[in-house]
């Protein structure tokens, strides 16, 4: 988390070694199937030889860390884990089986890099920055930094199970207009008025599932950044709360991360392929401009245009995956906030969930109750997706 | 007290000779000494003691720190000090001579109780004789305890608080009091600088929707925290903000009084903090202000802070210095960057009306004109760490005001690795419930204290950093400073407020060391003799007997928070006599003084002033009237909206907006010449026809609007077929479409002789190079006209050159035979211009290129080939030094070049026109500007780093994000900001890295002239110093004033600049007027006429016999036009 990487970027960190775990670890539980084949450019994965036996786990282990190490930029940190993990490892045994794990591990997270590095991500780096239109209706930076909105080229970045970033689309857009009667004007006096009434609960619900990755604060000089889990990260342990309370095996809890990343993954080229297709305005800009020069919403808004909320989308998409395998009615107490100042809450289900997400994001003043709405409905069309394309299909 | 007459006698004493007649004292001595608190018996500290409900998080100015105020308060002749503390006891000390001081605070009754203690003032309000003590309070939210003192002088050693008698007892969150006389009435009024208590809106750029527009929203509220003046009305002081239009939001740090358009009537210069900008409040003359910076100033620094307004070149006109928070020392500079340095954010502040700031000093340069230059860079004083103080005075006596400027901050709160990564660990403990001890918070925090910078005068627009020559005091937080000369040996002390530190005392031992060179002449102002009255805002002139010109104003508030001894001091160097002295009271009434001798103090009387006479014009030999609103020509060039920067991030200047380009002939055979013009992408170019009376009206060209997608960089008309009239060759360029885009193919219009054109389908070879040039030029002796085109930057891989064209003419059919022809010139650099003229002398032409990042380069024609010839360059380092380079070695950012005979010896010279040395980035011959540049992420983007020398090493100028941003992979080597913070631009890339990888250099910045010596031998002369304030555009050589040489006309300026890089705006026009052997003087605006602002790119000069007129073509912006008188 100390690299600060954009929700985007996080979503692909938190997949690829989820992944490059689960095509070790599978290989001891023959109701999970390879990936390979079924994720876009991933052909095979390469087996251990013949005659040298292998302890999958630990395999998994080493694979993940190699895989997680080149993706993310404190590298240090996982040369450190592995140089205890391996030292323990010997500390107990120094037979071959362990070094034959250690070298397949190696060997999957090197295919599965060599597949990572032809997802596009390398050359959107240097694409252009995102350029902001004069048009009226379309996104203008925001405060407090005014940045550059982020990722305006994440939909040409490889999908996993995607044909194509905009496969999911919603049929229903939300069209800015300033017309009194117009969809667009409805709801974005609606997340005003919400915004000038909210409660105590409303309030903490968007503060509860804020999880922007970089809050800038400048007060003067006073510049300081608030830095709490994004908002995969926040699902990755909500996977990882039920796979525990579950107590499933490493093999099914690797099944759960792994197709709740991709889920992530893919909801977040959608969402952004729709963001820039639109470039839609933010609440605190159009209500500022016609409605109230001094509103403000009451979670900073981040830096990208509107529709549709990345946040509902990729959680819907993944309560989605989550129902899948733990089913509807999963009642759970997510305690991922405690570390970030937050108590714990409790939820029905992981649609739940999701429901209060989406909405945590229009209580918060960064988005309009209609794009809420589509975006449920965008998310969930993903997870399923997902569902079918990696699990349902076995 | 002494008595009225024995305080006038001793100020008409000349001063104390002890000086003089005291021994040398031994070399070594530097010119300030820190004398200890054991010897001076000055105990003060201004220490702040954090706790849980009032430090830094709390309150964000608590380090602001706090004033002192220098003046006699006992008449004793000796001035005496009193101190402001931002948490304890103000304190007063006697100055009982001879570097001894006495603690007065409690007899005299002058702690100023409790509050946050700011700015202090000593200032006679009664005019009594006796100094009274202002005393001004901020930040806590009691109004109580921060009203305002004014401790009245009982004359008997103690002071009494009469604040809320005279109406002054106003509880704003105010930084000082600035006491003067705004409507000229004879008594003092008085302008509080005060601050919003809440920050949050600091950085915010709120804005709305009124009657269709978008504007910025200005905040309501009144009470407590905006600026307010008060009319003094017979002792009564009257709250008269909203009539004189002085309401400021703005969080004011400092505010500067002073003459600024020289009419007699004091005018205000307020530096403010953060997103507002800055207000200059120029006096109407009926009791109200207008604030009209946008007018007189381009651009203004970010967060300012102190301020002063002093002549700093001494051409008798007010410059206006502030301070800002940009670190010079390169490895902290990399650690506190400054956070708004984002091209969106930068431009919403421009579009809203917060105007151009940039991160770092400014130094305003008055160009008499009613505008001001921002020349800090150039100065050499742009960036001095935390800067709160700058005090311009004279501290050696040599006749040149030097600068001393405080800085430091206790602790280094926009440190990155601190904000970024050891607050966030903070914060996660406090959020875990757990509580977390406030020294243990505090001591995460960097605490650097900095050294106080002091810059000696050069006498060059320069200044050159004596903090080490002249003073040995130690690293501090320092804050509010007052200089004094408190022995009375005629140089100026000074007295420096440290935070949690002893205050300085430096001795200043110029007369003691050098009296020979170093001789004085001070003067006090009073409203006649016998009254106590003492006049502020009186002006004083000096000539010496070389006609070197020296000018000050009387405002003793100056700097930050604090007030300086009640005497104006000049240094007059060796001269003993100054044969002219001229004391300008408000209103312009004066006395001139004639043969004054030095080494005194004078006294001078409003009441012996008579008004001024309307002085002589000067005779002006060169003189333009600007007659832009006469409808002669009328044209603004509009550019199309193209970031370079989003697709390039660190890329120092936009390729994209380099237009308006022309041409001109007579097209119609009318004999009066008319003018193309290009136009951007997505604006036609045009075509404006002269007729008899010199007026152009714009021929509508359908075959112009036909290609207007395209973005024409540059124009010829010559004849292209051979049929008599002129045909037009366009080059189109831009940079802002991909690489190799048929908008990049260049156009041939053909003329059908009355001026209409067609283009011609087939005449040019296909092409998709980003050009930038073009001229004619039989190459092959064939009698038509063959072209050069040159090539400007590979779109999107700045600074890879485009391929220039050589172009055979065949019968009006044009080949591309570069590479038959002309290998060398294939991709020869980024080319800007292109001269067919024979240089060396040998009866046959060359083809002479010049362009960014490149030298000037000379190639002749010889046995069917361009070949580059072998030329060497003289010049004269600033050490003096003669130096010789190869002519490849002279590279700069050259935007134009004109082969003439300069120095009429009969061969060519170049004029060489290139970026200009007020620019953030510099480079020299032994240092120069370095990009290294290759994909070094493998990501299919080039990456251009660039790097510029600092304190002798090239480190990259970006922050570690920027670099981060553009090459990812550098997340992983710079970890921690520290990982990075010294880095220099080698130690960036590893060696695998910088295989392959290509390096541009950049060694020359200076425009000038290259003199001819024959032989492929030239010899380098510099413009004069005005002429490197900004880009040289184009120019226009001509002999002017008829003295027989030639002078040369000149326009710069560019917005073309990274905002980091930050726009070059200081020029306009300049004359420069030669004097011989390639030697040119400055005649600036004022003297000629020539007024220009904005991004002047062309000239169009159009002599005749009856009349002279320049247009200068202006980017994104209307044309200028002059007529000479």
């Amino acid at each position: 988390m100390i690299d600060f990487f954009t929700p985007p970027v996080a979503s692909r960190i938190y997949s690829y070694p989820n992944i490059a775990f689960y095509e070790c670890i599978r290989q001891d539980d023959p109701s999970l199937p390879s990936l390979a084949g079924k994720l876009n450019g991933l052909k095979v994965i390469p087996e251990a030889p013949k005659n040298s036996e292998v302890d999958h786990f630990i395999a998994a282990c080493v694979c993940f860390s190699f895989v997680a190490q080149n993706l993310v930029g404190s590298e240090y940190k996982f040369d450190d884990w592995r140089k205890s993990f391996v030292d323990s490892l010997m500390l107990k045994d120094n037979n071959d089986i362990i070094k034959n794990s250690l070298v397949y591990g190696r060997t999957v997270a090197d295919s599965i890099l060599l597949w990572s590095k032809k997802d596009n991500y390398g050359p959107s780096r240097g694409m252009p920055r995102f350029s902001i239109s004069s048009q009226a209706g379309t996104w203008q930076p925001t405060p407090a930094d005014y940045a550059p909105a982020i990722e305006p080229h994440w939909n040409t970045i490889r999908p996993y199970t995607l044909s194509s970033p905009s496969q999911f689309s919603p049929k229903e857009k939300l069209v800015y207009s300033r017309k009194k009667n117009s969809m667009f004007y409805k709801t974005m006096m609606e997340v005003y008025k919400i915004g000038i009434n909210l409660d105590t609960t409303k309030k903490l619900i968007a503060h509860y599932w804020d999880d922007n990755p970089n809050v800038s604060v400048n007060l003067g000089h006073l510049n300081y950044f608030i830095h709490k889990i994004s908002p995969g990260g926040h699902w990755i342990m909500i996977t990882q709360q039920a796979c525990k309370e579950k107590n499933e095996s490493v093999g099914r809890s690797s099944l759960a991360y792994t197709l709740t990343s991709i889920a992530l993954f893919d909801a977040f080229i959608c969402s952004w392929d729709e963001k820039f297709k639109t470039n839609l305005i933010r609440p605190i800009t159009v209500i500022n401009q016609f409605v109230d020069k001094n509103w403000q919403p009451y979670i900073q808004t981040p830096p990208f245009p509107e529709f549709t909320s990345g946040h509902a989308v990729i959680s819907n998409s993944a309560a989605t995956i989550l129902t899948g395998l733990f089913g509807d009615n999963y009642e759970f107490t997510d305690k991922t906030e405690i570390p970030f100042g937050n108590d714990t809450r409790h939820f029905k289900s992981f649609y739940d969930a999701a429901w209060e997400v989406t909405w945590s994001r229009v209580y918060g003043g960064i988005h309009y109750p209609e794009t809420a709405r589509i975006s449920i409905v965008q998310g969930k069309e993903i997870g399923n997706h997902v569902l079918k394309t990696l699990y349902l299909q076995r | 007290m002494p008595s009225l007459h024995r305080r006038f006698a001793f100020f008409l004493l000349i001063v104390s000779l002890t000086g003089i007649t005291k021994a040398q004292q031994a070399n070594g001595t530097k010119l300030f000494s820190l004398l200890p608190e054991t010897s001076t018996g000055i105990n003060f500290r201004n220490d702040i003691v954090e706790t849980p409900s009032l430090f830094y998080y709390t309150y964000e100015y608590l380090f602001t720190g706090a004033g002192v105020c220098v003046g006699d308060i006992n008449n004793d002749g000796l001035p005496d000090i009193y101190f402001s503390s931002t948490l304890g006891s103000n304190k007063l000390y006697l100055n009982l001579g001879n570097f001894q001081f006495k603690d007065i605070t409690e007899s005299a009754g002058v702690n100023a109780g409790p509050g946050i203690k700011t700015g202090v003032s000593m200032v006679d309000i009664n005019n009594d004789g006796l100094l009274d003590i202002f005393v001004c309070k901020s930040g806590l939210k009691d109004p109580n305890i921060r009203k305002k003192i004014l401790y009245i002088n009982n004359g008997n050693g103690t002071f009494t608080d009469k604040a809320a008698e005279y109406g002054l007892d106003d509880a704003s969150f105010t930084m000082q009091a600035y006491f003067f006389d705004y409507d000229n009435d004879g008594d003092k009024d008085v302008f509080f600088l005060d601050h919003p208590n809440d920050f949050s809106k600091s950085m915010t750029i709120p804005v709305t929707m009124v009657n269709g527009k978008m504007v910025y929203v200005e905040d309501t509220g009144t009470v407590y925290v905006t600026d307010r003046l008060l009319e003094n009305r017979g002792g009564k002081f009257v709250d008269i903000t909203k009539k004189a239009g002085v309401i400021d939001r703005g969080f004011g740090l400092s505010a500067s009084i002073a003459d600024i358009n020289n009419d007699g009537w004091p005018d205000m210069y307020v530096a403010n903090d953060f997103n507002k900008p800055d207000f200059l409040y120029i006096n109407n003359r009926n009791g109200t202000f207008t604030n009209r910076l946008t007018e007189y100033i381009k651009h203004t620094s970010f967060s300012a802070m102190g301020s002063d307004i002093s002549d700093i070149n001494n051409d008798g006109l007010e410059d206006i210095y502030v301070l800002d928070m940009a670190v010079e020392d390169p490895v902290r500079q990399k650690q506190l960057f400054a956070v708004n340095q984002n091209y969106d954010k930068f431009n919403l502040m421009v579009k809203y009306g917060l105007y151009y700031q940039y991160p770092r000093n400014s130094l305003q340069l008055n160009n008499a004109d009613g505008t001001f230059s921002e020349i800090a860079n150039y100065a050499g004083v742009a960036e001095t760490e935390w800067s709160w103080a700058p005090l311009i005075t004279d501290f050696d006596n040599d006749g040149w005001k030097d600068i001393y400027i405080t800085n430091g901050l206790k602790r280094d709160i926009t440190d990155w690795d601190y904000k970024v990564f050891i607050l966030d660990s903070v914060m996660r403990t406090m959020n875990s419930g757990k509580s977390v001890d406030l020294n243990t918070w505090l001591q995460s925090i960097p605490v650097v204290p900095t050294r106080n910078y002091i810059y000696r005068n050069n006498g060059t627009l320069k200044f050159d950093n004596y903090t080490d020559a002249w003073c040995d005091a130690p690293a501090s937080f320092s804050s509010g400073a007052a200089y004094a000369d408190l022995d009375n040996d005629g140089d100026l002390d000074l007295v420096v407020n440290n935070v949690d530190g002893p205050a300085f005392v430096l001795k200043n031992n110029t007369r003691e060391t050098s009296a020979a060179s170093s001789h004085f002449l001070r003067f006090r102002f009073y409203k006649a003799p016998g009254a106590f009255n003492e006049v502020y805002g009186v002006t004083v002139k000096l000539t010496d007997q070389k006609g070197q010109v020296q000018f000050q104003h009387y405002d003793p508030q100056r700097g930050f928070l604090s007030s300086m001894e009640h005497v104006l001091h000049f240094g007059t160097g060796a001269e003993t006599m100054i044969p002219k002295v001229e004391v300008t009271f408000p209103g312009k009434k004066s006395i001139v003084l004639n043969n004054v001798t030095t080494d005194q103090q004078l006294i001078l009387f409003e009441q012996n002033a008579s008004p001024l006479k309307n002085t002589v014009e000067k005779h002006k030999t060169i003189s333009f009237k600007d007659i832009s609103k006469e409808p002669k020509f009328r044209f603004t060039q509009k550019e199309n909206d193209f970031i370079d920067f989003k697709r390039e991030p660190l890329i120092p200047y936009k390729c994209s907006r380099k237009g308006p380009y022309f041409a001109k002939a007579d097209i119609n055979g009318d004999g009066l010449e008319d003018i193309f013009i290009g136009g951007a992408a997505g604006f036609e170019g045009k075509l404006m026809m002269q007729n008899v009376n010199g007026a152009f009206v714009e021929k509508k060209q359908p075959a112009f609007a036909a290609d207007k997608n395209f973005e024409d960089m540059s124009a010829l008309f010559f004849d292209a077929d051979g049929d008599g009239d002129m045909d037009l060759y366009v080059v189109s360029g831009g940079a802002e479409f991909p690489a190799g885009s048929n908008l990049y193919q260049d156009r041939l219009y053909i003329n059908n002789g009355k001026g209409n054109f067609a283009r011609s389908a087939k005449a040019l070879p296909a092409e998709g190079f980003n050009g930038s040039c073009v001229i004619a030029l039989d190459f092959d002796g064939d009698g038509d006209m063959d072209l050069f085109v040159g090539g400007h930057v590979v779109p999107g891989v700045f600074p890879k050159p485009d391929r220039c064209m050589l172009l055979q003419n065949n019968k009006g059919v044009f080949t591309d035979v570069t590479s038959l022809y002309a290998k060398e010139l294939l991709t020869p650099g980024i080319v800007n211009q292109a001269a067919w003229a024979d240089v060396n002398g040998d009866g046959k032409k060359e083809l002479s290129i010049s362009g960014e990042w490149m030298p000037l380069e000379i190639f002749s024609y010889q046995e069917g080939q361009f070949r580059k010839t072998q030329n060497i360059i003289h010049f004269i380092l600033p050490s003096k030094k003669d130096t010789m380079i190869s002519m490849d070695a002279f590279s700069g950012w050259w935007y134009n070049m004109k082969a003439e005979d300069i120095d009429n010896d009969g061969d060519l010279d170049f004029v060489m026109g290139n970026r200009g040395l007020n620019c953030t980035i510099k480079g020299n011959i032994n240092q120069p500007c370095t990009i290294y540049a290759k994909d070094f992420d493998n990501n299919g983007s080039y990456d251009a780093v660039l790097g510029y020398y600092i304190w002798g090493k090239c480190y990259p100028l970006y922050s570690r994000d920027q670099l981060i941003d553009q090459v990812p992979s550098m997340r992983k080597k710079f970890i921690r900001y520290r990982d990075y913070s010294g880095k220099t631009l080698d130690d960036i890339f590893t060696t695998a890295e910088k295989k392959d990888m290509d390096v541009y250099k950049t060694n020359f910045f200076e425009s000038g002239v290259l003199i001819n010596d024959g032989n492929n031998s030239f010899h380098f002369v510099a413009f004069p110093e005005k002429a490197q304030l900004s880009t040289i555009n184009d120019m226009v050589i001509d002999d002017m004033d008829n003295d027989g040489i030639k002078d040369i006309l000149v326009c710069g300026n560019t917005n073309d600049a990274a905002v980091m890089v930050g726009n070059l705006d200081a020029g306009g026009a300049l004359l420069l007027k030669g004097t011989g052997q390639g030697n040119f003087t400055s005649i600036s605006a004022a003297d000629n006429g020539l007024s220009v602002r904005g991004e002047a790119r062309k000239i169009v000069y159009l002599k005749n016999k009856k009349t002279t007129s320049v247009i200068f073509l202006k980017n994104d912006d209307a044309a200028q036009v002059f007529v000479r008188e």
